[in-house]
């Protein structure tokens, strides 16, 4: 008697937080459909050819993939797409038990006037630190050591990231405060572990707009291809 | 024996890290000098431009002889062949004072500063500038690289075993050539 109890009971709390997990999601939607309508966006709630459209940091992991909270429209001038990037790992410990993680990530995408090879900013952790230390992982070191000591930067070619990281988008980037970005072909993508914020977004596509205006002309002429 | 074993691992790792040490140590000077190409090629494409920067000036401010003899001057000892990073630095911004003076009697002829030749010639110039101020804060990142291991314990041990030493930094006087790139706000 006393198991079919707590059968129930605990049946009924999976039900109750499986329902306030929805909506509270639900809410959260709402929240950001509001925000996007007071901005003159468009909220999509699932665009799956956005999974496999880049590559690098955070795609090409695990299953499950999803884009999810698609937010799209111009911000500070300049066309952007952002979404909520998901996607699934499993482990299994040494009794057999299988756990899947679910990974969220803030994808903000930029257009840019050309293409470009890749380069990297990333936000150092201690771990960069001490592997780009021994080789481990590329890390491309600038003239601002307050700007090495926050981000980790690799690139196909040195010399570009030399380029497109001027003093004045360096100093910016340590400002802001920026998060982890790249230049994807034609595309400047940001991305930054957790769920997607509009807020954030507003502040992602400054970033990245501001980096994209930085990029002095001869790059494009010496590097850049037209889109 | 066990000595033996510990003094052979210890003597394989030191040998190992000395040779990790070399090829780091080559690999940084080979791009040192890489990067001091890219520059010298720009510096060259400056030179060239210059004369017929002049020349456009000439055809419409004849008198200014003194100046033009001064941007021609400054142009042929900068592109003298041989000189180090530093003294190149040197010799550009001594160009870069005289073309600016060049550039100033160019404001008194409205005519000249209309000129479409002029325009573009001086866009050009702007642009190499542009490109040579990029290329020299490569230039200096990698010195600045290459340097701190030169001096830095142990592989100065290496360095200076091997004779691998410091190289001069590109620094210029020229404000053309130290401001920032022009960039593309549209």
């Amino acid at each position: 008697m006393t198991s079919t109890l707590l059968f129930v009971l605990f049946g009924l709390g999976a039900v109750a937080v499986a329902v306030g997990g929805y909506l509270l999601e639900q809410k959260r939607r709402e929240r950001m459909l509001q925000f996007a309508r007071n901005r003159g966006w468009q909220y999509t709630a699932e665009v799956p050819a956005l999974c496999d459209r880049w590559p690098g940091t955070p795609f090409g992991k695990g299953d499950h993939q999803r884009a999810r909270n698609v937010l799209s429209g111009t911000e500070s001038g300049r066309p952007f797409t952002a979404f909520e990037y998901s996607y699934q790992t499993h482990s299994t410990d040494s009794k057999g038990n299988r756990t899947t993680s679910t990974h969220h990530w803030a994808v903000t995408v930029v257009p840019m006037q050309g293409y470009l090879g890749r380069v990297e900013v990333e936000r150092e952790s201690a771990f960069d630190r001490m592997a780009g230390a021994v080789g481990l992982v590329q890390d491309i070191d600038l003239e601002s050591e307050a700007f090495n000591r926050k981000f980790r930067v690799s690139a196909t070619s040195a010399k570009l990231a030399s380029d497109i990281l001027t003093p004045r988008t360096m100093q910016y980037l340590i400002t802001m405060d920026a998060e982890s970005w790249r230049t994807c072909g034609s595309d400047l993508v940001g991305f930054a572990e957790g769920r997607l914020d509009p807020a954030e977004v507003v502040k992602t596509c400054a970033v990245l707009g501001a980096v994209h205006a930085g990029i002095p002309t001869f790059v494009w002429k010496d590097h850049g291809g037209d889109v | 024996m066990t000595v033996v074993w510990i003094v052979l691992a210890v003597v394989v790792l030191l040998a190992i890290y000395v040779v990790i040490a070399y090829n780091r140590f080559v690999s940084q000077r080979n791009l040192v000098q890489e990067s001091w190409r890219q520059i010298d090629v720009e510096l060259k494409r400056r030179h060239d431009l210059i004369p017929n920067l002049v020349e456009t000036v000439k055809g419409y401010a004849t008198h200014e002889r003194e100046v033009f003899d001064a941007v021609t001057k400054a142009r042929a000892a900068a592109a003298s062949p041989g000189s180090s990073p530093a003294e190149q630095g040197r010799q550009e911004g001594a160009l870069g004072q005289a073309l600016g003076r060049l550039f100033a009697v160019a404001e008194a002829y409205p005519d000249l500063k209309a000129s479409t030749n002029f325009l573009e010639l001086q866009q050009q110039l702007a642009e190499t500038e542009d490109r040579i101020a990029a290329g020299r804060r490569f230039y200096n990142a990698n010195v600045r690289a290459l340097n701190t291991r030169v001096e830095s314990f142990p592989s100065n041990l290496v360095a200076s075993s091997f004779g691998f030493h410091k190289e001069e930094y590109f620094e210029v006087e020229d404000e053309a050539v130290r401001a920032a790139p022009t960039v593309d706000f549209s």
